[in-house]
């Protein structure tokens, strides 16, 4: 069933389809929501949060954009709300290369990086340590497969903004990598 | 163009057939469209949501609603309990007297219940 009929069947009051939507889309939930919020308990009660929201919005969505793209916009506001809220400080992405190489240090001992299985944890390890910003437009364009323009109505950011934080972001994990692939061969 | 960019920009086009050495580039790109293994949810993650949907269409006042409303009930019998008692009449003699506004109180309770259901939109499976 595509998009446009789950939407419809749900608006026309047939609570299965709701949940065939939210098992649909709660992965991209998850990474959106798991990307912006570290704390794995407040996790799971943000991303119920927004599939409420969802189904509550849902008469106002008029497919003007990708269901994916509306609910990765609607668990984006809803996460940075949550931060906003509880007065959580997002990282400056303008420190985003001093930041990164003090939570490296800080976060990802030698043991630790040695106990991971395969490069792909490590990259997603090192993934959160950079600022939110430059998490969120890495998950989105090469995890959610989004466009420029997609994860410009998600975010709110500039194309030029994304296509910078996109480039940094990817050079700071390949210089991590580098090393702790030089390291490894000691 | 630095090198970095002109390799990062082949990658996102897809195009490797190139000589360039992509070396770490590719890992990089390969590690970041693995799933996060870490930000999974539960398996019963889609009823919860049904869950918590269902009881707000069930209550569509707020908890918040229904604590005044108990609270404001709470003091008017406290008042009128103590009002009683201190006049020397005896709550449950009271109780049996006024059996016909008690009874007109229930009455209009489970109406308000009724009606309260019947106006609530009707969310079929």
């Amino acid at each position: 069933m595509n998009d446009k009929d789950l939407v419809r069947q749900v608006l026309n009051g047939h609570k299965a389809s709701f949940e065939i939507l939210i098992k649909r889309y709660q992965k991209l939930v998850a990474h959106m929501v798991g990307r912006v919020i570290s704390r794995q308990e407040d996790h799971e009660e943000i991303c119920q949060d927004v599939f409420v929201r969802v189904f509550e919005k849902l008469n106002e969505f008029k497919f003007e954009s990708k269901l994916s793209t509306w609910i990765a916009t609607i668990a984006y506001r809803l996460s940075i709300n949550f931060i906003n809220k509880n007065q959580l400080k997002l990282a400056d992405p303008e420190m985003a290369e001093i930041l990164f190489n003090k939570n490296y240090i800080e976060e990802l001992s030698p043991g630790k990086r040695m106990e991971m299985q395969d490069s792909a944890e490590h990259i997603q390890e090192m993934v959160m340590l950079l600022p939110v910003q430059f998490r969120v437009v890495l998950t989105l364009f090469h995890l959610e497969e989004m466009s420029y323009p997609e994860i410009e109505e998600v975010t709110g950011m500039p194309i030029g903004t994304i296509k910078s934080y996109l480039f940094r972001g990817r050079k700071l994990l390949k210089e991590k990598m580098e090393l702790f692939m030089k390291t490894e061969e000691l | 163009m630095t090198n970095d960019d002109e390799l990062q920009r082949l990658l996102e086009q897809g195009d490797t057939s190139t000589e360039e050495d992509f070396g770490v580039y590719k890992l990089v790109f390969d590690g970041l469209k693995s799933s996060p293994k870490k930000l999974t949810l539960k398996n019963n993650f889609s009823r919860n949501v049904m869950h918590r949907i269902n009881s707000k269409k069930e209550s569509p006042y707020g908890d918040k609603f229904w604590i005044t409303i108990g609270v404001i009930i709470f003091l008017i019998s406290g008042v009128y309990a103590v009002s009683l008692t201190t006049t020397g009449f005896s709550v449950f003699k009271s109780v049996f007297e006024l059996k016909g506004y008690i009874i007109i109180f229930v009455v209009l309770a489970t109406l308000f219940k009724v009606i309260e259901k019947r106006l609530h939109l009707d969310f079929t499976v």
